[in-house]
């Protein structure tokens, strides 16, 4: 395989770029990929705690491009899965402190010494985004089923396109099946009618994934809960598996009526 | 005396450009001849150096009439004629025929004219949210107008696909321009100086729809 590097992005804030960036980037370590979780948000740096590695960053993104030192010496190596690496952000610094040119730079580099390497880009549309885009070469866009996150994923998706990403794919994240069959919540069907490109993940809405997150223990770690199989299904079709959408109604099947609808084939 | 006076004349009007001589149904035939006459030497001063619209409303149009219309109006009184005017169809296939130009003069300079003399623009994609199209005549666009997107022209606006952005057609103030959305589920449509609001809750919501203005008013009208 040639080396990837994909930009993980939405647009809007707090949609989950940060969680999928992590829990991706494990699991496409532990199907024995080398790889790269690099911290795109200059100066809002998140990546490392929900990855659990914070107390071990020594140098980071900045101190690379100015040339404070060596790649290799600021990856911070993920001690619990072989194969991860985290390249932080800085905190101290801002989005100004890098620049386009330094970014592509960076990316070559990256390109040169790991099988994949996930950017997680900042919100917005400004020189941050374009930062953590202009040197990958594919995007995932990372949506929650609300009418303000799917037009900013649109109009993220333009600017991709015009960027030349390909493929650009979409992880809808938090859906609530529930709602959806109330009729509360925007379905699958209605996002992609909208923002047509395609889809590579759906992620329920589990509370396993606010735990994890604030324990700094990404689900494809272990956990075994749906959201968990659902973003490890997301890494195998990155890496080109064919693997069908999950039934979020499983749970469904859960409990007493659960089982009782199970056994008479409802 | 008294009928006399209640005979429609023929009358002389100022267009944008060009002047229109009208010839009105209620005259007979033979009539024709002496009004355009007198008409024309009352106005004679006008008429030197000026394109004329030949306005022959719905009048049955002979070779014989057209024949006569052409040596003893047109080259008699010598005018410089823009083009012919009729609503009868046979006439103007005559007229056609003869190579002349026939209906409302396309060098007017009046404000829709100039809309359609731009090219249409044919988009066959959709807009994503931030994206913008301008354009001096109209625009058809096959695909999607997705919310976030906009699309403004001076003339007419056609969204063969789901328009849920914002339109504005005849934004230079042409209010005989018009929007056509395939699937309407936009919440605002804009066409010259007018705009007006939709939610979800609106009867056209999901509809085929155009809208148009009608006078100080934009209406909507779900087509079939």
């Amino acid at each position: 395989m040639d080396p990837r590097i994909i930009v993980v992005t939405s647009g809007k804030g707090g949609v989950g770029k940060t969680t999928t960036t992590a829990n991706l980037a494990v699991a496409l370590a532990k199907a024995g990929y080398k790889t790269a979780a690099v911290d795109g948000d200059i100066g809002l740096r998140n990546l490392d705690v929900v990855l659990g590695l914070e107390n071990r960053i020594v140098f980071n993104l900045v101190d690379v491009v100015e040339g404070a030192c060596k790649l290799q010496k600021a990856m911070v190596r993920d001690k619990r899965v072989e194969n991860l690496f985290l390249l932080p952000a800085a905190q101290t610094r801002t989005k100004d402190a890098v620049s386009a040119e330094q970014m592509l730079k960076l990316c070559d580099e990256l390109r040169e010494n790991f099988d994949i390497t996930l950017i997680d880009s900042p919100a917005g549309i400004e020189q941050g985004f374009r930062n953590a885009a202009i040197g990958a070469d594919e995007a995932i866009v990372v949506t929650t089923p609300e009418v303000s996150a799917v037009r900013d994923a649109d109009r993220i998706i333009g600017m991709l396109e015009s960027m030349s990403k390909s493929p650009i794919r979409l992880v809808l994240n938090r859906l609530r099946p529930a709602m959806v069959k109330s009729g509360d919540m925007i379905d699958v069907k209605d996002v992609l009618d909208i923002l047509a490109i395609e889809l590579i993940g759906v992620i329920p809405d589990d509370t396993s994934v606010v735990i994890s997150t604030n324990k700094g223990e990404p689900l494809t770690l272990g956990d075994e809960s749906l959201a968990a199989k659902a973003f490890s299904n997301v890494a195998r079709r990155i890496l080109g598996e064919e693997v069908p959408l999950l039934d979020l109604d499983a749970p469904d099947q859960k409990g007493f009526f659960g089982f009782l609808r199970k056994a008479l084939g409802l | 005396m008294e009928r006399e006076k209640e005979k429609p004349a023929v009358v002389l009007k100022g267009g944008a450009g060009h002047l229109r001589l009208v010839v009105p149904d209620g005259l007979p035939d033979p009539e024709v001849w002496p009004a355009l006459e007198k008409a024309i030497q009352e106005a004679h001063h006008l008429l030197e150096g000026s394109r004329v619209v030949l306005d022959l409303q719905g009048r049955p149009l002979t070779e014989e009439l057209i024949g006569r219309m052409l040596k003893d109006v047109i080259w008699n009184y010598g005018l410089s004629i823009l083009s012919w005017v009729s609503f009868d169809s046979g006439g103007q296939n005559l007229l056609r025929k003869a190579g002349l130009a026939v209906g409302e003069p396309a060098a007017a300079p009046s404000e829709p004219r100039q809309a359609r003399s731009v090219q249409t623009l044919l988009l066959d994609r959709s807009l994503r949210s931030g994206q913008k199209v301008e354009h001096p005549g109209d625009v058809f666009i096959i695909g999607q107008v997705n919310d976030g997107a906009e699309v403004v022209s001076a003339g007419n606006i056609v969204v063969w696909g789901r328009l849920q952005g914002l339109v504005h057609a005849g934004a230079e103030g042409n209010v005989s321009s018009r929007v056509i959305a395939k699937s309407f589920e936009a919440t605002q449509v804009r066409i010259g100086r007018l705009f007006s609001t939709f939610d979800s809750a609106s009867p056209w919501y999901g509809k085929s729809v155009l809208f148009a203005v009608e006078g100080d008013a934009l209406i909507a009208k779900e087509l079939p």
